[in-house]
């Protein structure tokens, strides 16, 4: 006889370090049946509604990172104020003291809990210091929002819009529950006159929230975690304990699981904040089917290479206004930023640093070689190769993004080059057949052609609710057969 | 509107069917299609009835002890009266005696002892294993601990190429030029295989090794390294030893060729004779303890039946090993619902005799597998057969009149492998099979200091 624990229950209502709070969480559904009730009740009073979203998405944060939601919080408080008297003064070195002062606030923060210890070790391997690292826990989601802070802070000094007046819509747009820990990094401009509007649906809406929800969760769920665990981290755990097939096919994984785990948390993002009215722009656009590294940035992480873009290539760095030879140094600058921004680890250094050069090197290609590529860009040949030549360029660069230090890099590589052998195929296959399958179903679901999403939302939307609640039914026996005892956090959790 | 309300009325009908499944299936003990995987009351409910899914059968309840170990012991076995349920004591290392101020390996401890009391001598133990024990990482900390107690320093054995050569930190190893390799899983090998299960052939190749135990302990002692190798036609061998050419005797079956005993703790072969079967390199004191890891990956410890027995009986007339230390487990639990390895034991005990008689002088310690897991009903838990395995492995260890190490239950026991993979820093890789090189380093304390508690009772035993 099943025996009720009221110390666990009343303990499903406090922070646990194992086990943050997540949309794949039992104990969201009942979280999001509170919120969405009390949302749809207060649908004609913005006021309620936004501090319905605060009080829950506060919550949420707490329920995921714990004290640091005082951090959220304070960050809010400190980029609130500051916009204000950045948009109320006239002085322009003023304007810029203030700005600076935000940036340093924003990213003294981020560098603080991020980056102490790696720049501590720095310090003690090439300076001889010896300096004990500290017992730094790095708050869940502080890449996200900081970047979002700075990003309205920039846009309120450039004049591009006026800052929000009040304080309440401020701490919505960046807490934000559904994409507060991992984004999507919205701009202030897209996101904050959504909220000043009735919770009112169009037709349609509810059914492409689930599409992204159910997708979301089935690329995230199923296909990620089960390659997670089945191969991908058995693999980059001891690379020297396994063949070169193996660890090429684990890093042809690792692909697959990335890609599925952060678009797939990104995709129901999405799909909640749709169900919620307010659209945010996707965040991946199928980036394998991608004929150069620049249009692969162009669709991965979308709002991440959009925000470097804007703040970091353009803003900060000049762009391409500075000369040529100039402008492949921003290109990789920005990138090697961009991987150190993923975490305070030389590989990510490094992983940065690769696709900063791929960058720089395909906007040479395209200068040096605009009649060839002219000429070509319709041939099927051409664009295989150089999908092909970009899917691996990506792949052997997750290597380092994926391997906890450079020496599992390494040995990764060359187990790949000097231990490749198809005559391990029997065993391999008898071992990982599931896991090819799986692979196999990735990849699959990533060829389709980028409009039939889209189609399938316009067929469904007006398909009964029965429908759905069957189709989600569906999806929960399928991730019934998948999940394991084995939590596996979302990727992008960490950084 | 209507929207607005589907996305309520959604979420509620979705709710409520999840917790009434979820209500019921607690209460009624039923799982439709694994739903309970994806209860949303599973977490404020337990049943302290429902019985543990994969529990490891409990020793005794398999196989009788007594059947097994009644096998005729192999001679030199100690004829006192034994306890084999000894096997389960935790943190000693037992040969099975009752008299309890009996040292266990009674040999390798009185010459451990003669040894520190200052005669000149050199103690070689060879310690087999598979991926657990490969780039030295147990048999390194014992090395280390026993060298530091001891005196001495020196890596010991390094095979002429390896897999492994860039993650042991023992010592620096590279090659250069074409190595044909034959092992423990090549058919219709040419020549015998050494202990470390590989034999290398070369016409054109060239091996250095740097010594880095050498940095661990004081430099009191020259450092020998020598060339292990196979005979040549000739009875002679030319090698260029750091870039002087040198001519060689290799006229036994297996030759230890002294190349440099200088203080150096470097040194860079080059071999021209694709006919001469080479094994590799000793780099060790004149007189202290040896500890030589012989990994190989894979293995399950039958594989060391594969030696040749005119081979081991040369080998064992050049140097004597003191100690055998076998150390297998992973490769034996393969399969996640074995739990008869009564066919391990079997053949284990006709590979000891084998060893036994063309090795009268050496003994023998075999160690228990480390815990391992396996996925059952989605959760990480220890393999089923696992007890089982130690068992039989401690009466291989009783058969054979050596001695016996648990590492399973030193090391925690049940469950601890998946602690280890899940602490923070990680102790075990995350196949729950391997504990990591900070795990090693543990394990290999806490085994030096049992194998030390033997030491130090062979001393009361001579006073």
């Amino acid at each position: 006889m099943p025996i009720f624990n009221t110390q666990e229950f009343l303990h499903q209502f406090l922070y646990d370090p194992k086990n943050p709070l997540l949309f794949n969480n039992g104990f969201f559904v009942y979280f999001f049946a509170a919120f969405i009730s009390l949302y749809y009740a207060f649908r004609n009073n913005i006021k309620a509604r936004n501090l319905v979203v605060t009080l829950f998405s506060l919550y949420f944060f707490y329920k995921a990172s714990g004290y640091f939601v005082l951090l959220v919080i304070v960050s809010a408080i400190a980029d609130y104020l500051l916009s204000n008297m950045i948009y109320r003064e006239q002085d322009k070195r003023k304007k810029k003291l203030l700005l600076a002062l935000s940036i340093v606030v924003n990213l003294g923060l981020l560098f603080y809990f991020k980056y102490t210890n790696f720049f501590l070790s720095f310090s003690n391997q090439f300076l001889a210091t010896h300096i004990n690292p500290l017992n730094i826990l790095l708050p869940v989601g502080i890449s996200f929002y900081t970047f979002e802070n700075l990003s309205y802070t920039i846009d309120v000094y450039r004049g591009e819009f006026e800052p929000e007046k009040k304080f309440i819509n401020y701490i919505v747009f960046l807490s934000f529950f559904p994409k507060l820990v991992m984004g999507p990094i919205v701009r202030a401009k897209d996101f904050l006159p959504q909220l000043r509007k009735p919770y009112e649906l169009q037709e349609g809406d509810f059914a492409k929230g689930f599409y992204l929800i159910v997708s979301g969760l089935v690329k995230k769920l199923v296909i990620s975690d089960y390659l997670t665990l089945n191969i991908v981290n058995y693999v980059f755990d001891a690379p020297s304990l396994h063949t070169g097939l193996e660890c090429a096919v684990a890093v042809f994984a690792y692909a697959i699981v990335i890609y599925c785990d952060f678009s797939g948390y990104s995709d129901v993002a999405i799909g909640i904040a749709k169900w919620l009215g307010i659209t945010i722009p996707p965040n991946f656009n199928l980036p394998y089917q991608s004929k150069s590294i620049t249009e692969f940035w162009r669709r991965w992480h979308i709002s991440l290479s959009a925000w470097l873009k804007d703040y970091l290539y353009i803003f900060w760095l000049g762009g391409n206004r500075k000369g040529r030879v100039r402008t492949y140094m921003n290109l990789f600058i920005t990138m090697l930023l961009g991987g150190f921004w993923h975490g305070a680890n030389w590989t990510f250094i490094i992983w940065g640093g690769l696709h900063g050069l791929g960058l720089a090197v395909h906007k040479i290609w395209m200068e040096r070689a605009k009649g060839f590529i002219e000429k070509n860009e319709d041939s099927r040949i051409y664009n295989f190769f150089a999908g092909l030549l970009t899917f691996l360029f990506v792949c052997f660069c997750w290597i380092f993004f994926k391997s906890p230090d450079y020496a599992t890099a390494s040995i990764m590589i060359s187990q790949i080059f000097t231990d490749f052998s198809f005559s391990v195929w029997p065993a391999f296959w008898g071992t990982y057949h599931n896991v090819i399958w799986i692979m196999l179903l990735g990849y699959a679901l990533h060829m389709v052609p980028e409009t039939l999403p889209g189609q399938i939302m316009e067929r469904t939307k007006k398909l009964p609710m029965a429908a759905f609640i069957i189709t989600f039914i569906i999806f929960l026996v399928v991730y019934a057969q998948f999940k394991s005892s084995t939590p596996v956090m979302p990727i992008y959790l960490k950084f | 509107m209507r929207q607005n309300k589907e996305v309520v009325v959604f979420t509620l009908v979705v709710t409520f069917i999840l917790f009434c499944y979820s209500f019921f299936a607690a209460f009624l003990h039923t799982d439709v299609l694994h739903l309970k995987n994806v209860s949303i009351l599973a977490d404020i409910f337990y049943d302290k009835d429902r019985p543990s899914p994969a529990k490891p059968v409990i020793p005794d309840t398999v196989m009788s002890a007594t059947d097994r170990i009644a096998d005729e012991p192999l001679p030199g076995m100690d004829t006192g009266k034994k306890i084999f349920s000894k096997y389960l004591e935790p943190k000693i290392l037992t040969n099975f005696s009752a008299d309890n101020t009996k040292p266990a390996l009674p040999r390798i401890m009185a010459r451990l002892h003669a040894l520190k009391a200052g005669k000149k001598g050199k103690i070689r133990v060879a310690w087999f294993g598979d991926s657990l024990v490969e780039a030295d990482i147990l048999s390194m900390q014992f090395r280390k601990q026993m060298q530091q107690y001891f005196g001495a320093f020196g890596v010991g054995f390094i095979p002429a190429t390896s897999i492994t050569s860039k993650f042991r930190i023992t010592a620096t190893h590279n090659w250069k030029g074409d190595w044909v390799e034959e092992n423990f899983k090549s058919k219709d090998n040419t020549a015998p295989l050494f202990f470390s299960g590989h034999t290398f052939f070369t016409g054109n190749g060239e091996v250095t090794i740097q010594d880095n135990t050498v940095r661990d302990t004081p430099a009191v002692q020259l450092l020998e390294k020598s060339l292990i190798c196979g005979p040549s036609k000739t009875g002679t061998i030319s090698l260029v030893v750091d870039g002087k050419q040198k001519q060689y005797r290799a006229d036994k079956l297996v030759n230890r060729i002294l190349l440099d005993n200088r203080n150096s703790r470097a040194i860079t072969v080059g071999i021209s004779d694709s006919k001469v079967p080479v094994y590799g390199i000793s780099m060790e004191p004149e007189s202290g303890v040896i500890v030589d890891n012989f990994s190989f990956r894979g293995i399950s410890g039958v594989e060391l039946g594969k030696f040749d027995s005119s081979f081991l009986s040369t080998l064992t007339a050049e140097d004597n090993y003191d100690l055998i230390v076998l150390e297998y487990g992973a490769n034996i639990l393969f399969r996640p619902n074995d739990i008869d390895y009564s066919w391990y034991g079997v053949s284990m005990n006709h590979v000891l005799r084998k060893i036994k008689k063309a090795m009268p002088n050496t003994e023998i310690l075999v160690i228990s597998t480390a815990d391992r897991a396996f996925m059952y009903d989605g959760q990480w838990r220890t393999a089923r057969g696992l007890y089982n395995l130690v068992k039989v492995q401690a009466e291989i260890a009783y058969n054979s009149g050596g001695a016996f190490y648990n590492m399973f239950l030193n090391m925690g026991g049940e469950g601890t492998i998946c602690k280890w993979a899940m602490s923070n820093p990680p102790l075990a890789k995350e196949d729950r099979i391997h504990p990591n090189y900070k795990a090693s380093i543990v394990m290999g304390d806490m085994f030096f200091q049992s194998f030390m508690d033997e030491y130090n009772k062979a001393e009361v035993k001579k006073k």
